[in-house]
């Protein structure tokens, strides 16, 4: 693996867990538990340049990180965070990397925030009950009104943001060698 | 808020726990974790809890320092209990005012899974407590050797986690720099609706990332200088050895637990 890579996935998700305790507010009223935070903007700039593959090594690397070195919701919160941004930076990964263009980014952040969505309204479902002992029908209770609209919009607000960051970084990286072309 | 995470929590002593090969603890850890999922009554928890007591006592480690690991999720905690004691229902009433009543399987289940949690913070930060991070990557790394085979890149992985994790106190250091900076100029992090909320943290990340990739390029052309060229053929000053204790151990920690976890 190129050095450079390896430093700068390492510092990126550094960053990450950065962003996750620095930058977080409530984002739906009904659910002020669930916190917005930041820190899948790194892991999709990671996709973007380094692919799929390496984006979710970064966030194996990430969720080890919060539930061994980092009191960070503990091992099930790192479980959790491992599946809803595996999965997002999966999706938008494998997209944009078979063809590099705006449109491919914008489809992929797209299809990755409702992959996400879907996967956590059954991970909170499924697993919520293991670890936490509340019940299924709890949880059904604030699937719809907060689950559900929390997810779409915390990877909405993710996706724009990356969308912006990603072009003011494209001069940045490309001068640094590590971004050849932006087909926009 | 360097305080708010527990990076370098690592306390050196000289004790059984501490001379552990961290792959021994990583695995004990595992079954610990297994364990807990399959232990369904409370005197399955008072087992679980000598075993966790003996560690401590074992590693000299001070009780203070793990209660303070709990904290960070004390909210959490409470609000798996609250939610237990206000919402499931069963057996006798024990209190109750207008709507609201906490019934007998309430204060059950609710202390059954607030302790599941606070055993299983206490137990992790034992890890961290004991293992400094430089020889938990090593472990981790070498657990996942295996796996090579497959197409993991193991080494890569420690490599990155260890560089992950000398760069947060620096970017974190930098970060509130930079918020302090935009802060001076006039920038709102806190107003606004949701969308211009996240508007607003441009002016912050940008430079975030920029500092972030300047770091990392810098590490790479210092670990090049140093002749850094991967797992291959590396050689260590400290080379683990899984020793006779570290089998005695391990083994004798998988059957305690098997044996909870199965029959309690």
């Amino acid at each position: 693996m190129d050095l450079k890579k390896m430093t700068n996935i390492g510092a990126l998700s550094a960053l990450s867990l950065i962003l996750m305790i620095t930058i977080k507010f409530p984002i739906i009223p009904t659910v002020p538990y669930l916190l917005y935070e930041a820190g899948d903007l790194p892991i999709l700039i990671i996709a973007f340049l380094y692919g799929p593959g390496a984006a979710v090594g970064a966030t194996l690397i990430l969720s080890i990180l919060m539930s061994i070195f980092v009191g960070l919701g503990g091992p099930f919160g790192a479980f959790m965070h491992f599946l809803a941004t595996g999965t997002l930076v999966f999706v938008a990964g494998y997209i944009y990397n078979h063809n590099r263009t705006q449109k491919t980014a914008v489809y992929g952040l797209l299809a990755a925030s409702i992959a996400m969505t879907v996967i956590m309204a059954f991970a909170n479902l499924l697993l919520t009950p293991i670890f936490y002992g509340i019940p299924r029908q709890e949880v059904l209770k604030v699937l719809v009104p907060g689950i559900i609209p929390f997810n779409i919009i915390k990877a909405f607000i993710n996706s724009g943001l990356t969308l912006l960051i990603y072009k003011k970084l494209a001069g940045f990286l490309k001068s640094k060698g590590l971004l050849y072309s932006l087909n926009n | 808020m360097l305080n708010d995470i527990m990076i370098g929590q690592y306390i050196e002593k000289d004790s059984l726990i501490h001379n552990l090969d961290p792959r021994a603890k990583i695995l004990v850890i595992s079954f610990f974790i297994i364990s807990i999922f399959l232990i369904e009554s409370f005197l399955g928890y008072g087992v679980l809890a000598l075993f966790i007591l003996l560690t401590v006592f074992l590693s000299r480690i001070n009780l203070k320092y793990i209660l303070r690991s709990i904290k960070p999720l004390l909210f959490i905690i409470i609000f798996t209990l609250v939610i237990h004691l206000f919402m499931t229902k069963g057996g006798r009433v024990l209190w109750h005012w207008n709507f609201l009543s906490i019934e007998e399987e309430g204060l059950r289940m609710g202390s059954f899974m607030s302790l599941r949690l606070i055993f299983l913070i206490s137990y992790t930060s034992l890890l961290t407590l004991t293992t400094s991070p430089l020889e938990l990557t090593d472990g981790l790394e070498r657990l996942l050797n295996p796996f090579k085979r497959i197409g993991l890149p193991a080494h890569e992985l420690a490599m990155m986690m260890t560089i992950a994790l000398r760069f947060i106190p620096t970017l974190l250091e930098e970060a509130e720099k930079i918020m302090k900076a935009q802060k001076a100029r006039g920038a709102d992090f806190e107003g606004g609706n949701l969308i211009q909320k996240a508007k607003n943290l441009i002016p912050l990340l940008v430079p975030l990332f920029v500092n972030a990739f300047r770091r990392a390029d810098e590490l790479a052309l210092a670990m090049e200088a140093r002749c850094y060229r991967g797992g291959e053929n590396r050689t260590r000053m400290n080379v683990l050895a899984f020793a006779r204790k570290d089998y005695i151990v391990t083994v004798i920690s998988i059957i305690y637990l098997s044996l909870v976890g199965i029959f309690l």
